[in-house]
């Protein structure tokens, strides 16, 4: 009686160990670059605030998996996502043929485009294309350098940080930012320091979408973020923060 | 960055010469990266002659994407020569001034000179680059280019100051005593008996600093400024060739330093036969 | 023309807790050659470097020629351009030819014209014998070659005093006859010389004086011929039992 008992404590043991495994969620880890307003960025604490961040919860919540947010340097960025640093990026990734060769990207979640930012005093240069011999920054790798490399008569300044790029239109070291235009906004309307100062001209330049990026053939992650995506985007989540962040 | 042993150094009691003496005191901080003697040169060989097949065939039988790699970098390879010989040129400036400040008897001067050296060998040269490129560039006007070059002089004289010190204090007190008995001042002294075996006593440890400087030129990319680092970063994030960008960028940057040890050691051998016409 | 070429009164010197010179008072006159001997620790290089300021008093007067060493005011370059000094080591610098080295100070110090500070070099290297190698550089040099070009170098500057700290005590036996001889040499010309040695065999042969210290002070002083023969002191007996 005594060893069947025993048997009896140890596997009722063992099952009730193994419930909060079987009730674990699967986690994703994600990359991303919080220098970035208002896509990601640190709040004064240091937490990890903005769209992105936000989204992914409400995504993770809708998709049944847990999403862990891991503040990593933009440069190196896609690097490390084949290294298996994490599982995904999730950092206002452009979607473009380029990335898509080596990555892949979920459905998109948000439309942006660059924009041109320059001091106030500047009047008259709208579009990128006029800025021939002059100084433009932008932050390395991004959609914003690429567009400026098009133009070889244009000297373009590649930054870590988009923030940096702007310090340095402030200070007059260049004489343009490109910049997504969600990022130029945050800058340029909302910093206290910048706003007298700097402003963004001419229209949207590019039709750009954000997705979410995966090493290629993590097809189980990816049905995973997409499902949770599609069902933020049905029921309005998608757009309440949309408007919370964005507009 | 090399430290020189500043506060170790003493002159021997009685050298056969003041200049071996010297010279033997400062070898304590010599690396082996100048080649003077037949191993190290060998190393050298391997080393530099390989580097170059590399660079050569890497971009030959695989264009894509070295070929592309080479031609996107060769301006920001301009950007880390201008910057590297402008901050030697001035870090020398400053470190002969600095090394001068250190020993001399004014106490004003003496304290200004050790202040400068303190403060500056106490805070890392990324942090400096930050601070001279951020706050102290746009009150005078500065460019990245040329915040770059103050930052690297600034820090890298402090350090070439402590150099001077040292090789000025290694020269035995006997040539200083013998130039003042026949009745020098200080300083005629100091130029024509003390600096000019200072150079010989100095050139290796002022030789690694060059090289040093050099490397560490790579820290200006983090300034937007377009060095040669800096380019092999843009062409890697936007086509993500990373292994090879970054291969082709240390095999430039070990070209580069791996040259300009050879011409220190060279410079090295001129010194120490210079003058000798009785050989 | 002062009487005394050198007049030391009272000369103290302290490094911290060590007492170098407890007052010594010495006057020489001009022409004397002075032999100055003792253990070591005595104070006598001490006291030697002070007279051409290596070494400052930290109480007591030194007046060469009636200027005045110790005070605050002295033109101490001007002093030494009158005193020249020879080391135990040397002191030759490595980097310039033997000429060079020879000349360096009459063309730095008193800016005389090159040409005539080499010639006058070359004569003074001929007269420590050394002509054929003026354009040696001192590391290719024997000890005593050496020492012979430093007292050259010294020369050069005309001095009205030479003074000698331990000159031959870092050379080889064999070398010594060759420095002592070019001193003898010096003494026979008239020059006032101070001497720090424990050369016995040039104080007979040349020194006007032999003084001997103790612990920074004079203990005895006399003609060669006394103070070897018949010593006073104690301290003396003992000392130059050493050494003879």
């Amino acid at each position: 009686m005594k060893m069947f008992q025993k048997a009896l404590l140890a596997v009722a043991t063992v099952a009730i160990a193994s419930l909060p495994a079987l009730a674990a969620l699967p986690k994703l880890t994600f990359g991303c670059d919080c220098t970035y307003p208002p896509m990601e960025m640190l709040d004064a604490s240091k937490k990890i605030t903005g769209f992105d961040p936000e989204m992914i919860q409400a995504v993770a919540k809708a998709g049944g998996f847990e999403a862990v947010v891991k503040n990593t340097a933009w440069d190196g960025i896609f690097a490390g996502l084949t290294a298996g640093d994490y599982d995904a990026v999730l950092s206002a990734v452009t979607i473009t043929d380029e990335r898509a060769r080596t990555m892949d990207f979920s459905i998109p979640y948000v439309e942006a485009g660059q924009v041109i930012v320059v001091n106030q005093s500047v009047n008259g240069m709208t579009l990128l294309n006029q800025f021939g011999g002059h100084k433009v920054g932008a932050q390395i790798g991004t959609t914003g350098a690429i567009e400026v490399a098009k133009y070889k008569n244009i000297k373009l300044k590649s930054y870590d940080e988009a923030g940096l790029a702007i310090e340095d239109l402030y200070v007059g070291r260049i004489d343009a930012v490109v910049v997504d235009s969600p990022t130029a906004r945050t800058y340029v309307l909302q910093n206290a320091k910048y706003k007298s100062k700097l402003k963004i001209v001419g229209e949207q330049f590019t039709d750009e979408h954000y997705g979410i990026a995966l090493k290629k053939g993590n097809t189980k992650a990816l049905e995973m973020i997409n499902r949770g995506l599609e069902i933020i985007k049905k029921n309005g989540e998608l757009a309440k923060l949309s408007h919370k962040w964005l507009d | 960055m090399t430290e020189p042993a500043a506060a170790t150094l003493k002159a021997n009691g009685k050298p056969s010469t003041p200049l071996t003496a010297a010279k033997q005191a400062m070898r304590l901080n010599e690396s082996s990266l100048i080649p003077g003697d037949s191993e190290t040169i060998a190393a050298w060989k391997i080393a530099f002659f390989g580097a170059i097949a590399l660079t050569v065939a890497l971009p030959l039988f695989r264009p894509h994407p070295f070929l592309e790699i080479l031609s996107f970098v060769p301006d920001g390879l301009a950007a880390t020569f201008t910057v590297t010989l402008a901050s030697i040129c001035i870090s020398l400036i400053l470190g002969l001034l600095g090394g001068l400040g250190r020993i001399a008897r004014t106490k004003v001067v003496n304290r200004i000179a050790t202040v400068y050296v303190e403060v500056v060998r106490g805070i890392p040269l990324l942090v400096q680059l930050f601070y001279i490129y951020y706050a102290l560039g746009p009150l005078f006007h500065l460019n990245g280019l040329m915040s770059a070059i103050a930052a690297l002089s600034i820090c890298y004289g402090a350090y070439m100051a402590e150099i001077f010190r040292a090789g000025i204090q290694s020269i035995p007190k006997g040539q200083m005593e013998a130039a003042l008995a026949l009745g020098m001042s200080r300083t005629q002294a100091l130029w024509k008996i003390i600096l000019p075996q200072t150079v010989k006593v100095i050139l290796p440890p002022i030789g690694n600093e060059f090289i040093a400087l050099l490397k560490d030129s790579s820290l200006v990319s983090i300034l937007a400024v377009s060095d040669l680092l800096r380019r092999g970063r843009e062409f890697a994030s936007t086509t993500f060739n990373y292994l090879e960008a970054y291969t082709v960028v240390a095999l430039i940057y070990l070209i580069m330093t791996l040259f300009f040890s050879r011409m220190v050691g060279l410079m090295e051998e001129r010194l120490r036969t210079h003058g000798r016409k009785n050989h | 023309m002062a009487e005394k070429i050198i007049r030391i009164k009272d000369a103290k010197k302290s490094f911290g807790h060590v007492h170098a010179l407890r007052g010594v008072d010495l006057e020489v006159d001009r022409g004397e050659v002075i032999l100055i001997v003792g253990p070591s620790g005595s104070g006598k290089s001490t006291l030697l470097r002070s007279v051409n300021r290596l070494e400052q008093l930290t109480s007591g007067e030194i007046w060469v020629e009636d200027d005045s060493v110790t005070s605050a005011h002295a033109d101490i370059r001007k002093i030494r351009e009158e005193v020249g000094m020879v080391f135990q080591s040397f002191n030759l610098f490595p980097h310039l030819s033997v000429l060079e080295n020879i000349a360096l100070a009459p063309t730095t110090v008193k800016n005389e014209k090159p040409e005539l500070a080499y010639q006058r070099a070359e004569k003074l290297l001929a007269r420590v014998g050394l002509s054929d190698k003026a354009h040696a550089y001192p590391d290719q040099l024997s000890g005593g070659q050496q020492q012979r070009v430093a007292i050259a170098r010294a020369l050069a500057m005309q001095p009205k005093i030479m003074l000698f700290d331990e000159p031959t005590s870092a050379l080889d036996p064999e070398m010594i006859k060759e420095v002592l001889d070019v001193m003898l040499d010096l003494a026979k010309d008239g020059m006032t010389m101070l001497v720090v040695s424990h050369e016995m065999g040039f104080a007979r042969a040349a020194a006007d004086r032999v003084i001997f210290m103790d612990e920074g002070m004079v203990v005895e002083s006399g003609t060669p011929a006394e103070l070897f023969s018949n010593p006073k002191e104690e301290r003396t007996k003992r000392f130059l039992e050493h050494i003879l």
